[in-house]
Parts: C-alpha cells; sequence; structure tokens
C-alpha cells in the first residue's frame, strides 16, 4: 500500500450517522497511536466543527477541509478517515473512492434509508475499484436496539442487495453528548462508553484486516 | 519509557518475510548468513580447528513466543512481535520489514522489557511502529508459535596479515519450533560480521562448507513457525521486479540484475525441499536461466574469471533440477490432454504411473543438488564477489569508463543486438528445421529476459506490444520444444524398462499415442505459429523510442 490506510464513510442520505461515525473511527485510530487525519468533505464542514471542539489532551487528529475540493493526506498519515458529503456526483463519488481502501456505509433500519442506500450501491458497483474488489464495502447497521424487528428487517433487506453488516451501532445518548463536546466513545474511561465501544470492534477489525 | 527503534538495520534472519536471503546483503548493509546444519553436522563444526573462539564463547536457552491476530495482520504486514524469556524477566520485540504503511518504508526494530510473558504494545510508542501494529484490540493477539533453542554463540578473529580479517560471531542454534500440535527442528549455523572485511566472513563460510556439509538456509525462524503453524507450505516466489532507473550506473545496475537472480534462486530454495509445489524448482530453473543469460548479456563488461564460474555452475545446477521440471511438464501438459481424449487405456495408465515416478526421482534429484555443497559454495562465492567490489574488480582493460555511465545507454544497444540475432536466425521461419528452431528459442528466451531486465527503463505503454508479441511466439516454440523433448525422454524410458518386454511394448504404443497426439497437433498449430512470427517480426521495438523514462 502506498498511501494511508484510507475509510470513506459515505451514503447519499442525510442523517444516518456518517460524521459519528467519521468522528469515533478517526479518533479510535488516534487513541491507537496512530497518525490520523479526518477529510471532511461536506460543505456544512460538521466533522470539522467537532475537531473544533476537540479538547487539547485527546489524542490528536488532524483536520482537512475537502468542502470545495479534494485535497492530498499530509505525509506520513497512517489512517485517514474522509466524511464524504451526502449528495455526491458520480465523478466524485468515484475520485473519493478511488482514494478509499474501504468504504463504511452506515444504514438506519428505516424504509427511506433502504431505498437511497440500494440505489447508492447500484450506482456505485460498476466503478472500477469497487467492481475489481480493490475496495471493499463495511455496512454498518446505526442505531439500532438489539433484536428488535427493524433489526431483523435490515437483515433482510441487505441480503437482499448482496451484503451483510459488519457491526451494529447501538442507539445511545453517549454519541449526542460525547459530540457536543468534540469527543468519542474512544475519548472516555467510563463503564458506559467501554461497553458501548464493543460495538465497534467488528469494524475496526474488518478495516484493519485490510492491510 | 519510549521503545528504542533501531534504524535502518537490515537483518533477514529472524523477520516475517518469505523471500530474504542469507547472502546478498549489500555492501553497506549488516552481513549475516545461515547456514543449515544436520545435528551430526554441527557438531563436527563445533569441533573443527576453523571454528574454535578467540574471543568470548556463551551459551544461551532461548526461548521465543510469537504473537499475532487470527488473521495474521501482523505477518502480513512483514512484520513480527515476539515476546522472549530471558530468567524471569521478559523482552518485547517488534520487528518490522520495509513495509509501506502510511507512505513511508518503516524498516526497525523495537525492544522494551516488559512485565510479564503476554505482549504489551503500550509501551510501543513510536509513531512509525503504531504505524505498523494498526488497531489491536484486547483480546485480538494470540501465541502463533514457539521457539525454543539453545544458542552458543563464538567470536572470532579471522584472517590478518595479508588474508582480508574480521571479527565474526558464529552461532550455533538448536532446538525445535513448536506450535500446539506440530514442531519442527532447528539446526542451524548463524555467521554475523562483527567488524572488518565481509570477504573474511564468506571465506570462513566456505572453508567450512568445504569441511562438512552445510546447506543455504533462506527461511527466517519466523518464517518457518508461520508455515507451521498455519500448515502452509512455501510459497513459490516468480522473479519480483528490478529496482534500476534509466539513470543507474551501469556497473550498479548489472550487479543489481545479478544479484536479483540469485535471490531468485534463493527465494525458491524452500519451496524445492518441500517438494509439494512443482512450480519451486520451475521458478528456481527460471532463475539460473536468467542469471545465464544476463552473465552473457554482460559478457563484455564482466569480469571474465566471475563470467565463467557463474555460467558454469548455473548451467549445473539447472541440469540437476532439468529431469524433475521436464516431468512435470510431460504429466500436466503432454500427457494429461491424450489421457483425456483416450478414457480407460490400462497403456497410458502405466506410462502416467512410471512418469509419476520419475518426476519424484527428479524432485528427490533436485532437493539434493539444492543442497549440495557445490550449490551452497556458489551462493556463498557469489556473496564473496559482492564484497569484494563485484563488478568493481578485475575490469582493468574492459572499457573502465562505461561503467559509470548509466545504465540506459548500454541498454538499448543491448537489447537492438539482440533483437538483431533473432531475426536473422528467423529469417526462412517457415521452412525452418526443428533443431534450428530450437535455436531460435533459446535465443528468443535471451531476448525475452533481457527485456525483463530493462522494461523499467522504458515507458511501459512502449513495452507492452513488444512483450507479448515475444510471449506469444514463445509460447507457440516451447510447446515445440516440449513435444521434441518428450520424444527423448519417452526413449528413454523405454530403454529403462527393455528388461520386461511386456512393459516396453505397452510403453512404445502409450508414447506413440501420446507422440501423435502431438505431433499432429503442432502441425495443425503451424500456420498460427508462422503468424506469431511474422506479428513478432513486424512490432516495432521500444528502445528505438526517443526518450527513455526519467534520462537522470
Amino acid at each position: 500500500m502506498s498511501g494511508p490506510l484510507t475509510v470513506l464513510v459515505a451514503n447519499p442520505k442525510g442523517g444516518c450517522g456518517k460524521t459519528t461515525i467519521a468522528t469515533n473511527l478517526a479518533a479510535a485510530f488516534a487513541g491507537a497511536g496512530l497518525i490520523t487525519a479526518l477529510a471532511d468533505g461536506d460543505r456544512q464542514g460538521s466533522s470539522l466543527g467537532w475537531l473544533r471542539r476537540r479538547p487539547e489532551a485527546t489524542p490528536r487528529i488532524t483536520g482537512l477541509d475537502w468542502g470545495k475540493t479534494d485535497g492530498a493526506a499530509p505525509k506520513k498519515i497512517a489512517r485517514l478517515v474522509i466524511d464524504a458529503p451526502a449528495a455526491m456526483r458520480l465523478k466524485r463519488a468515484e475520485t473519493l473512492i478511488k482514494l478509499a481502501d474501504v468504504i463504511v456505509l452506515p444504514v438506519l433500519p428505516s424504509p427511506y434509508d433502504e431505498a437511497a442506500t440500494a440505489r447508492f450501491l447500484k450506482r456505485i458497483e460498476d466503478l472500477k475499484p469497487i467492481r475489481k474488489s480493490r475496495t471493499a464495502i463495511a455496512v454498518v447497521g446505526n442505531r439500532l436496539r438489539q433484536r428488535t424487528r427493524a433489526s431483523a428487517r435490515l437483515d433482510t433487506f441487505l441480503d437482499g442487495v448482496g451484503q451483510t453488516v459488519v457491526t451494529r451501532l447501538r442507539d445511545s445518548a453517549l454519541y449526542a453528548e460525547t459530540a457536543a463536546k468534540g469527543l468519542s466513545l474512544f475519548d472516555l474511561t467510563t463503564r458506559r462508553a467501554s461497553d458501548a465501544r464493543q460495538d465497534w470492534a467488528p469494524l475496526l477489525r474488518a478495516v484493519e484486516a485490510i492491510v | 519509557m519510549g521503545a528504542k527503534p533501531k534504524e535502518g538495520t537490515s537483518k533477514v534472519v529472524e523477520g516475517a518475510g518469505p523471500s530474504s536471503t542469507p547472502l546478498a546483503a549489500a555492501p553497506t548493509a549488516e552481513v549475516e548468513l545461515k547456514l543449515a546444519a544436520t545435528p551430526e553436522a554441527l557438531q563436527q563444526v563445533r569441533e573443527s580447528t576453523l571454528a574454535q573462539a578467540t574471543g568470548r564463547s556463551e551459551r544461551r536457552q532461548l526461548d521465543t513466543v510469537y504473537y499475532d491476530t487470527a488473521d495474521r495482520r501482523l505477518a502480513r504486514r512483514r512484520a513480527a512481535l515476539r515476546v522472549r524469556r530471558s530468567g524471569n524477566r521478559y523482552i518485547q520485540t517488534l520487528k518490522t520489514e520495509g513495509v509501506l504503511v502510511g507512505a513511508l518504508a518503516a524498516r526497525g526494530e523495537w525492544e522494551n522489557p516488559i512485565r510479564g510473558p503476554d505482549p504489551d504494545l503500550s509501551v510501543i510508542t513510536d509513531p512509525d511502529a503504531r504505524a505498523v501494529l494498526g488497531v489491536v484490540l484486547p483480546g485480538d493477539l494470540a501465541p502463533v508459535f514457539a521457539t525454543r533453542f539453545m544458542r552458543e554463540a563464538r567470536l572470532l578473529d579471522i584472517g590478518g596479515g595479508s588474508e582480508p580479517a574480521a571479527r565474526v560471531e558464529l552461532a550455533f542454534d538448536e532446538g525445535r519450533i513448536e506450535t500446539l500440535s506440530r514442531h519442527d527442528p532447528i539446526c542451524e549455523l548463524e555467521l554475523e560480521l562483527k567488524a572488518g572485511d565481509a570477504r573474511a566472513l564468506f571465506g570462513l563460510a566456505r572453508r567450512l562448507v568445504a569441511e562438512v556439509p552445510l546447506s543455504i538456509a533462506v527461511r527466517s525462524k519466523a518464517a518457518r513457525g508461520y508455515a507451521l503453524a498455519d500448515a502452509q507450505p512455501p510459497p513459490a516466489i516468480r522473479a519480483g521486479d528490478l529496482d534500476i532507473g534509466a539513470g543507474t550506473a551501469t556497473a550498479a545496475a548489472v550487479e543489481h540484475i545479478l544479484r536479483h537472480c540469485v535471490d531468485h534462486w534463493t527465494a525458491n530454495h524452500a519451496v524445492v525441499l518441500d517438494g509439494s509445489d512443482p512450480e519451486g524448482v520451475h521458478q528456481m530453473r527460471v532463475a539460473l536461466r536468467r542469471l545465464r543469460s544476463a552473465v552473457s548479456l554482460f559478457r563484455s563488461i564482466l569480469p571474465a574469471a566471475a563470467s565463467d564460474w557463474l555460467r558454469g555452475e548455473a548451467r549445473w545446477l539447472a541440469g540437476a533440477l532439468g529431469p524433475a521440471r521436464e516431468w512435470d511438464v510431460f504429466l500436466s501438459d503432454l500427457l494429461a490432454p491424450v489421457e483425456a481424449g483416450h478414457p480407460g487405456r490400462a497403456e497410458l495408465s502405466v506410462l502416467h504411473l512410471l512418469a509419476e515416478e520419475e518426476r519424484i526421482r527428479g524432485n528427490a534429484a533436485a532437493r539434493v543438488a539444492a543442497c549440495d555443497r557445490r550449490a551452497t559454495d556458489f551462493l556463498l562465492r557469489f556473496g564473496a564477489w559482492l564484497a569484494e567490489g563485484g563488478m568493481r574488480a578485475g575490469i582493468a582493460g574492459k572499457e573502465p569508463g562505461s561503467l559509470g555511465r548509466p545504465i540506459a545507454e548500454l541498454a538499448a544497444n543491448l537489447l537492438d543486438r539482440r533483437h538483431r540475432r533473432v531475426l536473422k536466425m528467423g529469417r526462412g521461419f517457415a521452412d525452418m528445421s526443428v533443431e534450428r528452431r530450437h535455436g531460435l528459442r533459446i535465443e528468443l528466451k535471451k531476448l525475452r529476459y533481457a527485456v525483463d531486465f530493462f522494461a523499467g527503463l522504458f515507458p511501459s505503454k512502449a513495452v507492452r506490444p513488444y512483450r507479448r508479441a515475444l510471449a506469444r511466439l514463445q509460447d507457440h516454440l516451447g510447446h515445440l520444444n516440449d513435444v521434441a523433448v518428450a520424444e527423448r525422454m519417452l526413449g528413454g524410458l523405454i530403454e529403462r524398462h527393455a528388461a520386461n518386454p511386456t512393459d516396453a511394448a505397452g510403453l512404445g504404443l502409450a508414447a506413440g499415442l501420446v507422440l501423435g497426439w502431438h505431433t499432429r497437433a503442432v502441425a495443425d498449430a503451424e500456420p498460427a505459429t508462422c503468424k506469431d512470427w511474422a506479428d513478432f517480426a513486424a512490432v516495432r521495438p521500444f528502445w528505438t523510442h526517443k526518450n527513455p523514462k526519467a534520462h537522470a
């Protein structure tokens, strides 16, 4: 591999938790001692806003403003997380996907989200890096309650589009609480945070398995 | 308490990489080589007058456990994480081998004392090391295998006077590699240059090999441990890309090419010994063929003495590997289609069995040759030759100035010469005898390897059509040759079984079926072969391209 291990967090549907996942992933990498950058592709800049709120004492993450154009990752970066814009033209999606080693696709258990996800998957499946399996896709079920009907529905839906859920992130107030302070689950030492962090292990392993 | 990296080390002894070689150390890098022995041979070395310590000598039991994730993430990142027990202390070592993580080649070694036998990654803070480790979650790491061996290390001062002098550490390692269910013996000798002249180290190794049967040992203990734990035979290795540019000085480029060929050979040593993948013998032969091609390609600038022994030794070893490869090709490419076309033919089954026997015998002979002292000495001599300056030594009188010039200038000339020679030999291709086509095939092979060596100096777009035309023609002529070789092999086989007339008669019939089948196929393919020749003769040489890439 000739650049940082790059994770693209993408879903055309807004509000499915892209920024939550991008910021928590970046914090997980930084917390493991990896030199990490977080690129915000959205003009709203909510990931960059989170970085601005981030306290001094937390593991350092370099912010990159990719709101208008995709920049280059600085040298020596080991992990790059890209928070993709909600509505992307195919051209832009293609550029970002080419950079990525893995696409993390957050999905909410709702029919609207499923339809948008299915369309997005259909649009990108013919792109070269995906077709040639150079870029992996990791679907993450977001804000799920264990063993609910919605959760089972999501499985059926994903099965239908040829994907499986890598992990399910529980619906927890911790995400909102930490985000407001520029923190993540990976910056806390509480029992509650460490329980919720368990949900992230399969995703982190899937990402690390790439190299 | 940050880990202390030892940057820039290029130890090949315990890295996780499968293709490290013990001998081809760059002049400035640490020189260390490793030889495999039987317990008896190791004892002989211990008692040899050549191996008596002139300095300190010590014995230590080394117990080391190697850790990795279930999906072998560290090994795939060419890193090894181990915890070594020393009395009641534990030392953790992370070794990485030039892997590209985050655009930086992290090569190094980080050693820390830790509290207990389990790895503790929190002591490793260097970002380069962390980049290789990535995110390791609690419970991700588990022991993969352990190495337990007694190391006796002797310090020797050798040479002096008119001879090259050096201080060498000679280590005798005896013990085993263990997993939960399997184990594999460790019995090897390591020679490390502590100070002085590398030539002395190679000299000592060559004298030891002359006295005691020792063979090359290519795989690190870590690589062997992983293979044992995952029940994976060592993988056959193809010749990788060369690392020369248009501006590389000729002497350095030629040394790099020769070293690359030798590395390709040794990288397949373990595969040949393992014997389960016939590709190992094939790749080793390709490596030796490439080496001979390189020597012949550069004969105008190589010191004559070096050319002679390189070519002679490579020819000997390739010859010893010949039967294994030939019977393998016979079984898979020639006999298999005939068997499929004549299901249930008893004569073919007998031939299959006997050919299989020949192949097994060939493999055994290949193993013996690969471990022969002559092969070992060949490698050591090559290492010594590089250590004494290789190209730069003994060049006097042979256009000394040309060695410093960029390789790109020479490359175009050499390619041109090879290309013209092929065109000349191929005149009247359609009416050529089998023998002359065989001669042409050999020339094409030499051209092909020259193209391989120099392809990186030219734009790949220009090289591709040429390579493709060349490869297609080679394929066709190669098959033609396989059929001609099969005729000789089958003749020999029938002769060896002449004592049993029933066998011989059946074999004769089977041989007739095989040769008839393929002779007809070759005749059918003749128009296509002629077209391949015409296509090749018409393709535009890529080296006439105006500007070689990055003519620095």
